[in-house]
């Protein structure tokens, strides 16, 4: 039997440690992308998941429901990296992420099918669209993130960030504009590129 | 439509109610404009697929429940060692029972060198028991000696030799040995009624500090109560 997050919150407020074990369990995963996404260090968002369920667990009896568990996990850590990009003085939004070399790429096909040229294609467009996301101004950034890659609602992110629903259609549709040009004139760029490449070399 | 685009967001996630889904679904049929723009967005949105995250492995180290390691299972100048560690980590609050315990370095410590990284695992580990029972005897000891030289200080002079004074005969000894273990005593039951509630709220801080509060009291009244009451401590 599977409980629901509420049960779980609700078993851990009353003590038992095996609930919040599982809570983490079931969120560490989406909160460490979370964190990623947002810091660009795989390090650093690590240590962002440990304090972001050490908050959690320390802040549970506030907790009082009135949004979804995730949502307010959510929540902590992007205030977390709000706080550890401050804290540590780094830019390091503008970091390319690691791990990005074509060293393991290999390894790394998602499927088996992907072509090493697939791959690298798909590892450059990784690398693009956390350059252009790195750029974005924080708030069309984290309703992109919240919206792409954790699939709330428009409303669950209005509660969250705190803006009205209409606020955040504007985010987001301002930021997906943005990426939209930076991608589109980066792969006209890789475009025009490979065709200077193959024309030198086959002249 | 065209002048207000961000409709069309609710259209490209499917997220307006069936009447607004049609009215934009009627005018994009016959406006080649925002056929593109809906397009693009969802071009847009397929090149944000790519962006993955590295490979992750739990950092968590779980909650143990108390009974998976306890207390009880220490012998008593253990159980009085954590008693004067809490009274130590009284401004720390409740990181230190946690802190104890081998894990990841948390946000707050990040700017200090890190320690190295010790993997999460399930339960307590032997090794994590012995390097916790090595700290527990270090302190112990030099808390024993700076609460006895408190004590002295607070006594009545005939009755308390100076701190450095040694045991001269096996009597004195013995004595002084049957003392320490009462303390000691005192100590770890106050330490046990405090351990079997903080160990079960460790990430608590407010309760926490409390609660060592109130076992710093206990602790330190039984302490002096004790002393001038024996008048051997010295001797
Ligand atoms: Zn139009």
């Amino acid at each position: 039997m599977t409980r629901t997050d509420e049960e779980l919150v609700a078993r851990a407020t009353a003590g038992d440690l095996e609930s919040f074990n599982q809570l983490v369990a079931r969120w560490e995963r989406p909160i460490h992308a979370l964190a990623y996404r947002t810091l660009g260090r795989d390090e650093d968002a690590r240590d962002v998941v440990q304090e972001a369920f050490l908050r959690a667990y320390r802040g549970l009896r506030g907790f009082k429901g009135e949004a979804k568990f995730s949502s307010w996990l959510y929540r902590i850590t992007l205030n977390l990296c709000r706080d550890w990009v401050r804290c540590e003085r780094r830019a390091a939004l503008v970091q390319p992420p690691e791990g990005t070399d074509a060293v393991d790429l290999a390894d790394e096909r998602a499927a088996p099918t992907e072509s090493v040229e697939e791959l690298v294609a798909r590892r450059e467009m990784s690398k693009a669209v956390s350059r252009a996301m790195a750029e974005l101004p924080e708030e069309q950034r984290h309703a992109i993130l919240l919206k792409e890659y954790h699939g709330l609602t428009f409303q669950e992110i209005a509660d969250m960030l705190g803006c009205p629903l209409s606020t955040v259609k504007t985010r987001l549709y301002q930021g997906l504009s943005v990426l939209r040009r930076r991608l589109e004139r980066q792969q006209a760029e890789e475009a025009s590129l490979r065709r200077a490449t193959w024309e030198s070399s086959s002249s | 439509m065209c002048d207000e685009r961000e409709r069309l967001i609710g259209y490209v996630y499917d997220e307006c109610d069936p009447d607004e889904r049609q009215v934009i679904a009627d005018h994009v049929a016959s406006c080649e404009t925002c056929q593109q723009e809906i397009s693009g967005l969802r071009r847009v949105r397929e090149d944000l697929l790519a962006w993955d995250v590295p490979e992750y492995e739990s950092v968590w180290r779980p909650f143990v429940p108390p009974r998976a390691v306890s207390w009880r299972d220490l012998p008593v100048w253990a159980l009085a060692a954590a008693a004067v560690l809490l009274l130590l980590a009284g401004g720390a609050g409740g990181a230190f029972t946690y802190a104890m315990l081998p894990h990841r370095p948390v946000l707050a410590a990040a700017a200090a060198p890190r320690p190295a990284v010790i993997p999460a695992s399930d339960v307590v580990r032997a090794a994590d028991l012995d390097a916790l029972e090595a700290r527990l005897t270090e302190k112990l000891q030099n808390e024993v000696d700076a609460r006895v030289k408190l004590v002295a200080a607070h006594a009545p002079a005939p009755a308390i030799e100076p701190a450095s004074d040694v045991a001269t005969s096996p009597e004195d000894l013995r004595r002084q040995v049957q003392t320490l273990r009462v303390t000691l005593d005192r100590v770890s039951k106050a330490q046990d009624q405090l351990s079997k509630s903080v160990y079960a709220d460790l990430m608590s801080f407010g309760e926490t500090q409390r609660r060592i509060e109130q076992g710093n009291n206990y602790i330190l009244t039984s302490l002096v109560k004790h002393a001038p009451a024996d008048g051997s401590m010295g001797r």
